[in-house]
């Protein structure tokens, strides 16, 4: 984020979200620095005492020290030369980590301040110290876990190296569940309303004209019950009353007719343009949202669309933007007529009889105030509504796919008990909602009407002739009056849920912004290598990686792969594998080292070139919807329908796809569940056939399919796989046979390095191991 | 085999037996807990196996690989200083915030924020908008919050009427 951003940073939204400090205090870093004669460089906060009770302690890295700073106690400053071992005891809420040190010589135990003098910095001695204990909450896990990190000499990240560093990676950790789970959040509702509308800028045209067509239709609105009030004054009365002739109040009554006819034409006239201007507008404008948001996610990194769920982009691209359209082609519009066409109301009411006007417009407020007091209490009730529902759905979503289970169990009586109960508590809740809905109304309505009954009961004497509250009222200002206090509502009722309009278009609007805000961490270099063609030559040298910067993954990874090997990665789960070959199609950059591919490092490439030259074979083979002929050819769209049937056949998929009933023109439906698994797969080598990757991936590859089928796949994999450098990860070691080389990656690092005979051959190894295992169930079987 | 036993002395023997056949736990100085148990010591992590319908009963201890050295049925099958130990080692691991009294609870974008005092001090947290306190066993609820700590709140008639109508939309 960048300085003077309106998106809160991490310090202001641990300030507005949490209740401790965004940073270490002033008097805690005095105390490091009096403790140890250094600056802290990392720090935690541990937020749990000896008695499991919330406080505000601190846990510190200097240079050469570790300081615990216990709430209200003094500093205790523990060389980190001297430490020996960290450990952390993970509970529900309650996490201890214990930093234990070596005995050094001499009695002190650093316990107390360091002294000052010319020994200043120097590490107090150490004799069978107790260790430092630092309780936390699962809040502070992230920050005390990265301060372990830095402390073991273990990071993947970046260590932080300064104050102004300790300061900034300690509000990140604690804010990071935070950021996950939200949108940016700006500061101030208004920054994010002026963004939005930026964007009618480039339609400035059509606003304008729709707002003038919006004023317009609210001076129409005003007009009609003045014309009537003059009909009746000026020309009905005095005609009766014979002031005026019947041919002068005929010419001025259809004079007034027709003013008023032209006045409603006009009005349904600027009600069509400013409908159609704004609606076209809002869509425009929404479109625009959504190509600007669309082209931005497919720039995003990998990293992105791990930390948000794939639902949540999906509504910001479609449901969010849908409802900034009906924001900004109503809302915007709606809300400012509503507001001056209650002033105008107002105006006009007062300035035609003071005393009734002010009786009609002193209750406004009240009224408004009750509608937004009732949105509130709406939104609780629809809250509880909503849970009730959700309820509801999960006794579904559980029970109808796990039908069977259910009947062989024989539970479809409780289970339909589980749904009733369900059922008739959401109906409860529905139906106290419809209780105030329809309660409150008409107690609204009652209150407007009961005004113009007072309004009735005031005028009554002055338009019998006396001077109750004013001068005797004509009959005409009083119909006009009459009339004006009947288009009250519709603005009122805009007016009170100004709020929650506003609130929705700005939730949405930021769900937007956040994506469109949100920088893509694997960035070309400002002049990337053009790739024009790679022999595959693979060199990692020194590689560490981490997802989060605290946890490392990968650690100091270094090896050569020359072109044209294939290299089996083998180990247990988590243990690293796929992570590698991510770095290798760089959805990830490494956090230290380097990947060489032909000699140059990978981050100066022009990376979407780059991987046109990598393919991939997943577990899980994703096709799009189309064809079997758009999949295959879906790398390489401009492919001939003899090379695509060549790529088939040599991923074993020509005959199966020569029985479907409209061969390679059928449709594989959804993530082509109209397949079978290996069928899929095949499919999916077929594209990287065609796309004729340099270096290939294979991860998994067979491992969701029957023996038959994994023979097919394998034949088509190792057709594949000549001539080109491949990473294949497989659990079935037997698919690994025909590998130059491999590589046994466990917690992170390459363990075992050698060919299948050479790593039988080792006593202890972890590949022998796991090759006898799987032996053994194969010869069981 | 203690059928030719009076009842009394039988007792005695099953107690007894069962005793030296019980683990033996203790706290390090270091607040570790350490299992002394068929003539090996190791330092463990207690489990409860049904934190919220069982607490006190079937307690899995564990090393740091995760492996299970004993199962502690019930309490009752401890020493008293074994049981201490083991009682004072699950007050940390069991350990959740339990909440006396709500403050508030606002909605803002995307999160929901709760502000609690709760048996250990103030505590503002945030929820997820779909996350909704789940019944435990005991009749009160549970609230896991955006960082994964877990709340407690006690059944609805035990908490005072404003924590209550902060509540009514989310619990019951």
């Amino acid at each position: 984020m960048t300085a003077g951003s309106p998106a809160l940073d991490d310090f202001e939204l641990i300030e507005r979200y949490t209740d401790q400090p965004s940073r270490l205090p002033s008097e805690q870093r005095a105390a490091v620095e009096r403790a140890c004669s250094e600056v802290p460089i990392a720090y935690a906060l541990v937020d749990l005492d000896a008695n499991l009770r919330l406080a505000v302690g601190w846990l510190a890295l200097t240079p050469r020290f570790v300081v615990s700073l216990p709430a209200g106690q003094p500093p205790i400053a523990r060389p980190r030369a001297a430490l020996s071992a960290c450990s952390i005891d993970r509970g529900l809420s309650c996490n201890t980590l214990r930093i234990e040190f070596e005995s050094l010589a001499g009695p002190v135990c650093g316990d107390t301040p360091h002294p000052g003098g010319p020994d200043r910095g120097k590490a107090p001695e150490l004799a069978g110290c107790p260790p430092l204990l630092a309780r936390y909450t699962q809040r502070q896990r992230s920050a005390v876990e990265k301060l372990v990190a830095a402390l073991e000499g273990d990071t993947a990240g970046d260590a932080p190296a300064s104050a102004a560093d300790a300061d900034r990676s300690y509000a990140a950790e604690v804010v990071r569940p935070l950021r996950n789970a939200q949108a940016l959040v700006s500061r101030s509702g208004l920054f994010i309303i002026a963004r939005l509308l930026r964007y009618l800028l480039p339609y400035r045209r059509q606003l304008i004209l729709g707002l003038a067509a919006a004023a317009l239709i609210t001076l129409c609105m005003l007009l009609p019950p003045y014309l009537t009030g003059y009909l009746i004054d000026r020309v009905l009365r005095p005609v009766q009353a014979g002031a005026i002739t019947s041919e002068r109040a005929a010419h001025l009554g259809w004079l007034c007719v027709g003013g008023m006819t032209a006045v409603y034409v006009l009005r349904r006239a600027a009600a069509w343009t400013r409908l159609r201007l704004m609606a076209v507008l809002g869509e425009l404008v929404a479109r625009d949202l959504r190509e600007e948001l669309y082209a931005h996610l497919q720039k995003l990194s990998i990293s992105f669309y791990s930390r948000k769920k794939t639902g949540s982009l999906i509504t910001r691209v479609s449901s969010d933007t849908d409802r900034l359209w009906d924001f900004l082609a109503f809302g915007v519009v709606d809300l400012s007529l509503s507001v001056v066409l209650l002033l105008g109301l107002c105006t006009v009411l007062i300035s035609l009889d003071p005393a009734l006007g002010l009786l009609m417009a002193l209750p406004l407020p009240a009224i408004v105030l009750a509608i937004r007091a009732n949105g509130k209490r709406m939104e609780r009730l629809f809250t509880r509504a909503f849970r009730r529902w959700s309820n509801l759905t999960d006794v579904l979503s559980d029970t109808i796919p796990g039908i069977r289970v259910v009947r062989a169990f024989n539970q479809h009586t409780r289970e339909a008990r589980r749904f009733s109960d369900a059922n008739d508590a959401a109906t409860a809740d529905f139906n106290r909602i419809h209780g105030v809905w329809t309660s409150f109304w008409p107690g609204v309505m009652l209150v407007v009407e009961l005004s113009i009954v007072l309004v009735w009961a005031f005028a009554l004497p002055r338009l019998l002739g006396g001077h109750f509250l004013g001068p005797p009222l004509s009959i005409g200002t009083f119909v006009s009056f009459l009339l004006y206090t009947g288009m009250f509502m519709w603005p009122i009722e805009v007016v009170g849920q100004m709020a929650r309009i506003v609130n929705r278009a700005t939730t949405s609007a930021h769900r937007v912004f956040e994506v469109l805000d949100t920088r893509p961490e694997v960035v070309d270099a400002p002049d990337p290598l053009p790739v024009s063609g790679l022999a595959g030559h693979v060199r990692f040298d020194d590689v560490s990686f981490s997802y989060d910067q605290v946890r490392p993954t990968l650690r100091h990874i270094s090896f050569e792969v020359r072109a044209g090997e294939t290299i089996g990665l083998v180990g247990p789960s988590g243990g690293g594998k796929s992570t590698l070959v991510n770095l290798l199609t760089r959805f990830y950059d490494v956090s230290s080292g380097q990947i060489l591919v032909d000699g140059v490092d990978l981050r100066r490439y022009d990376s979407g070139q780059y991987r046109q030259h990598v393919g991939m074979v997943l577990q899980d083979p994703y096709l799009f919807h189309g064809s079997v002929l758009d999949n295959i050819r879906y790398g390489v769209p401009g492919a001939t329908f003899a090379e695509v049937v060549r790529a088939a056949r040599v991923a074993n998929a020509h005959d199966f796809v020569c029985k479907l009933p409209h061969g390679y023109d059928t449709l594989v439906g959804e993530r082509g569940h109209t397949l079978s698994g290996g069928e899929r797969q095949r499919i999916s080598i077929a594209r990287a056939v065609l796309s004729n990757p340099r270096i290939l991936i294979l991860d998994e590859a067979t491992s969701a399919v029957d023996t038959e089928t994994e023979q097919k796949i394998q034949e088509a994999m190792d057709r594949l796989a000549q001539g080109r450098t491949v990473f294949a990860i497989a659990h079935r070691l037997s698919t690994l046979r025909r590998a130059s080389r491999l590589f046994v990656i466990e917690d992170g690092e390459l363990t075992e390095c050698g060919t299948h005979l050479e790593l039988i051959q080792q006593q202890d190894g972890t590949y022998r191991r796991l090759y006898q295992l799987q032996q053994q169930l194969h010869d069981g079987i | 085999m203690l059928e030719h036993i009076p009842s009394a002395a039988a007792n005695e023997v099953q107690t007894q037996t069962r005793l030296r056949s019980s683990p033996r736990l203790w706290l390090g100085p270091d607040q570790r807990l350490w299992l002394e148990h068929a003539g090996r010591t190791v330092n463990v992590q207690p489990v409860r196996c049904f934190p919220w319908s069982a607490p006190g009963e079937l307690i899995s201890l564990r090393d740091a690989e995760e492996q299970e050295h004993h199962l502690v049925e019930s309490l009752e099958e401890l020493d008293p200083v074994s049981r201490e130990a083991l009682a004072s080692a699950m007050l940390s691991a069991g350990f959740v915030l339990e909440i006396e009294a709500i403050h508030g609870v606002e909605e803002d974008y995307e999160v929901r924020i709760w502000k609690a005092q709760t048996r250990h001090g103030p505590r503002t947290f945030q929820t997820r908008l779909d996350e909704w306190p789940w019944v435990a066993p005991d009749g009160g609820h549970l609230i896991r919050d955006l960082c994964g700590d877990l709340f407690r709140l006690p059944p609805l008639e035990r908490m005072d009427p404003k924590s209550r109508r902060w509540l009514w939309a989310y619990v019951g």
